[in-house]
């Protein structure tokens, strides 16, 4: 194994693009002040967080003023989900800050069909009866399939209901989606620093405060502000949008195709970083395990405090119940890697197939 | 050096376990078994809650090694909170320890240690593994738990490592406080992790809410002394809990779950001069009629016996009686601090003392 692990977990999060780094190390080194100061050390962060501000407008095709900073995308969807009023809806593949959200509002938690695509027959209907919100992951953290979200933006928008699309994915890796009343944005996943995300909305739609304090981003996010990840996550709105990536990711899923994996969501359209794959009597998170030790950083899907894996409420929802290996790229990684990850993916399968399944009958 | 699971509880005796074996420059891999979802991780007296896994990871995050929670809680689930029920239900005393060491941890755990290319799995018992391979009574005859470790096979023996085998529990503690693991003050684990409270008897009303156990508390010769809420809250052997009223002390001396009966009496009618085993681990049987020591069960005096060449079902006879045979559970040999082998109680030998 390599002194330096191969890391394939971008969706999780990413190491710090380069860009990011030259712009946020003097705001944690020199320009450390308070944005909200009433003296010279509050210059530098303040237009620090105000270029930001106006980098991710741009990406986003918003108005500046109409986005909030907060401390991620985790706060951005319990924001837009919690302050709603009325029913709100969402898909059963959301991130769980925006399902166990909904679901705390006593919300409706729509279908999705084998490719993770939300099912939208049932979405008609359900609009039809009206709502106050529908939350929409546009492109999913574990699978990497990516809604339709034209389509959607148009029946909703033909209810009357206003949509939300959680977008934390997508942020230095795609262009924005067009249309949308509500978008929740972080930049970790693609080069940014953790700390810092945002929500987004149209001109004159409804937004109610979660936090009360110090009259922040015009009173709708209280706390004092964190330059830094803020600064960081503009850079990645600025981030070209290159898809070299996807060669090396379908060279991967294919090693893994070979190894006799199925690749989830592959009807769907999906991120060009992520493979999500089931290998049929492999548990996942001891395929995770054995990539670890071997120097290959891979993801079960979300994990818990503990660090156990959880079932994937994702793939559950897809009609799969068995686990997946997710293998997410980025920025940082390199055809070498990918080979390498690749012998070290026909090692560990090999050896975990070699043991068979587990009986403990007896 | 190799590489080596580290079986790590979130107590201080695998926690020594682990930073024992990277000390002496093994690459050690942590491993965290989860085997059920505690009930409440603020209640975390037993070991697998969130706080021992967080424990746990302390250690090996002090220790700077790798560090893994396996979810194990479907075979857990089968393996011994199942074979709990089944074997309450079926008027027997089950012993869930020796299931999990039998099933998961040198079974299941050992299959998974060997599928992340390791050498071997190491744990924090208290006995020893000698040539052969074959397995020891502990160094420490108070720690020893070789009595919950008879159905390791062969191959499990041969792959595994029990570094405190040789230690006593102060050598343990001092090695903790020296390499300054949190887990250094930690108390004891309770019996059945899985059942907090210890209450045996409302886990299996909850896991099988159609059953009603409900019966008679008879003597021996069938009079009616009592009533009971289930016959599974009983094992050979209690006193406590009877309700019933009597001159002198009575115990239960056998539970009849198609009666549904609880058959108590007194002290007098427990002692056996045999037992009846099945299913059976060997490591060295012994020849028939060849005196060897008995346990019967957890931190129970060695006592002589002999077995007859049965081969499914064997028959252990005591030189003299013992007290209580309790169906369920296990009966182990040994020659000296060597375990022969070990079985499953099925029956006491009917002819009394």
């Amino acid at each position: 194994m390599s002194d330096v692990p191969i890391y394939l977990d971008h969706n999780a999060t990413s190491p710090p693009h380069p860009a990011v780094l030259d712009v946020a190390l003097p705001l944690i080194q020199e320009h450390w002040g308070n944005t909200g100061s009433a003296h010279s050390l509050a210059r530098a962060p303040h237009a620090a967080v105000e270029h930001a501000r106006g980098q991710l407008a741009t990406w986003a095709g918003a108005r500046a003023k109409d986005l909030v900073f907060c401390s991620g995308a985790t706060e951005a969807n319990n924001l837009v989900v919690l302050g709603a009023s009325g029913r709100v809806l969402c898909t059963a593949t959301e991130h769980p800050s925006v399902l166990e959200a909904v679901q705390l509002r006593g919300g409706l938690v729509l279908p999705v069909d084998g490719d993770g695509l939300l099912d939208l027959e049932c979405l008609e209907e359900e609009l039809s009866k009206g709502a106050g919100l529908l939350s929409v992951l546009a492109a999913n953290n574990e699978t990497g399939v990516r809604q339709d979200t034209e389509t959607i933006y148009a029946m909703a928008k033909a209810a009357g209901v206003p949509l939300h699309l959680d977008c934390a994915q997508l942020v230095g890796r795609h262009e924005a989606p067009e249309n949308w009343d509500y978008m929740t944005v972080t930049g970790h996943k693609a080069g940014g620093l953790k700390g810092a995300g945002a929500l987004l909305r149209r001109q004159g739609l409804a937004l109610q405060a979660l936090s009360y304090g110090g009259g922040q981003e015009r009173g709708y996010r209280a706390g004092t502000l964190n330059p830094a990840p803020i600064a960081s996550l503009g850079v990645v709105a600025t981030l070209s949008h290159s898809s070299e990536i996807k060669t090396l990711r379908d060279q991967l899923e294919a090693a893994c195709v070979s190894l006799g994996a199925r690749v989830t969501g592959a009807g769907a359209p999906r991120l060009w970083n992520t493979c999500n794959v089931v290998f049929e009597g492999i548990q996942s998170d001891m395929l995770v395990v054995g990539l670890d030790l071997e120097g290959v950083c891979a993801s079960a899907g979300s994990a818990c405090s503990s660090g156990a894996a959880k079932a994937s409420g994702v793939l559950l929802s897809m009609g799969i119940d068995h686990s997946a290996l997710r293998l997410s790229l980025g920025w940082s990684t390199q055809a070498q890697d990918i080979a390498r990850a690749i012998e070290v993916l026909k090692v560990v399968v090999a050896r975990q197939r070699a043991l068979g399944s587990e009986s403990w009958h007896g | 050096m190799a590489r080596v699971v580290a079986a790590m509880s979130g107590g201080v005796d695998s926690s020594v376990v682990a930073a024992l074996l990277h000390e002496q420059g093994h690459e050690v891999i942590g491993v965290h078994m989860k085997l059920h979802d505690a009930p409440d991780p603020d209640k975390a007296g037993h070991c697998c809650g969130l706080d021992d896994a967080l424990d746990a990871r302390s250690v090996a995050d002090r220790l700077g090694i790798a560090f893994h929670v396996l979810d194990l809680r479907e075979a857990f689930r089968k393996a011994v909170m199942e074979d709990l029920s089944k074997t309450y239900l079926a008027g027997a005393t089950p012993n869930p320890c020796i299931q999990c060491n039998g099933v998961l941890k040198f079974r299941v755990l050992l299959n998974r240690a060997i599928a992340l290319g390791a050498e071997s799995l190491a744990t924090g018992h208290y006995a020893q593994i000698t040539e052969g391979p074959g397995l020891a009574r502990a160094l420490d005859h108070d720690k020893d738990q070789s009595y919950f470790l008879f159905p390791m096979s062969h191959e499990a023996l041969s792959r595994t490592l029990f570094p405190l085998g040789g230690m006593t529990k102060t050598e343990v503690r001092a090695h903790a406080h020296r390499l300054g693991l949190v887990t250094a003050d930690k108390a004891e684990s309770q019996e059945i992790c899985f059942i907090p409270d210890q209450d045996h008897g409302r886990f299996i009303a909850e896991q099988h809410p159609g059953v009603d156990g409900s019966g008679d508390i008879v003597d021996s010769s069938g009079r009616v002394l009592g009533q009971h809420k289930g016959y599974w809250r009983y094992t050979v052997g209690q006193r406590r809990g009877l309700g019933v009223a009597a001159p002198f002390k009575l115990y239960v001396e056998r539970v009849e779950p198609d009666t549904k009966r609880v058959v108590v009496g007194g002290a007098e009618g427990l002692w056996h001069t045999g037992l009846v085993a099945s299913r059976w681990t060997w490591m060295d049987r012994p020849e028939p009629g060849e005196i060897v020591s008995a346990r019967i069960r957890h931190n129970g005096h060695l006592v002589a016996a002999s077995i007859d060449d049965g081969e499914k079902l064997v028959t252990v006879r005591f030189e003299d009686p013992v007290w209580a045979v309790a169906p369920g559970q296990a009966v182990v040999l040994y020659r000296g601090d060597q375990v022969l082998g070990g079985g499953w109680i099925r029956r006491a030998v009917e002819d009394k003392a």
